[in-house]
């Protein structure tokens, strides 16, 4: 007979546990949204030329800009750069860019490879370039 | 974006930045869009310039390597 109200306690303690938890996962969290960069690019592709091997090196970039976040900035506060909390793009774009520029250099077969450094071969030429800043201005 | 020669180091070419202003005030959507849109033109030229300049390298090897 005694265990019943200590077993009542238990019982009730494990309901507000249950209604804490459910409270704080009521309010809806924003969604993440992701963007991906897919240029719909046209070249000719060239009578073969046998130029030798192009690597592609990496697009070199820094800061926010190596990072998947979209950042902006507003006019009326033009040093300070934001960044969204849901809004993220896919890959970074500096990393986007090249694979989009890789696949363009091939479909315009502009040497007799194209190459990336994960290929570790030596190439006759090298493309490389930097990606200073992506940002949307806001007025 | 520069493309050299890996032997020599030598500069063939080097290409503009790609810069994008008309697309303030507009929804991420499309921004990305007017971004993914200019981006496709940048590369295009781009890929244009390389071909041209390993194109005329073929003929003056000594110069470009």
């Amino acid at each position: 007979m005694s265990s019943c109200p200590r077993q009542a306690n238990r019982i009730l303690t494990l309901i507000c546990a249950t209604l804490a938890f459910s409270g704080c996962s009521s309010g809806r969290s924003p969604q993440d949204r992701f963007y991906r960069l897919v240029p719909e690019i046209h070249v000719q592709a060239n009578s073969k030329v046998s130029a030798g091997t192009i690597m592609v090196s990496h697009l070199s970039s820094r800061g926010f800009t190596g990072g998947r976040r979209i950042v902006f900035r507003n006019k009326s506060h033009q040093f300070r750069v934001q960044r969204y909390a849901y809004e993220l793009w896919v890959e970074p774009p500096a990393t986007m860019i090249h694979d989009a520029l890789v696949k363009a250099l091939h479909a315009a077969a502009v040497a007799d490879y194209v190459i990336t450094p994960v290929d570790r071969a030596n190439a006759e030429w090298v493309l490389s370039g930097s990606l200073f800043r992506a940002e949307y201005l806001i007025d | 974006m520069s493309l050299v020669s890996a032997q020599t180091r030598k500069m063939l070419f080097q290409r503009r930045y790609l810069e994008i202003q008309d697309i303030r005030d507009k929804s991420i959507n499309q921004v990305v869009y007017a971004f993914d849109q200019a981006l496709a033109r940048f590369i295009e030229n781009s890929v244009e310039d390389v071909g041209k300049t390993l194109r005329d390298c073929q003929s003056r090897i000594p110069e470009c390597r």
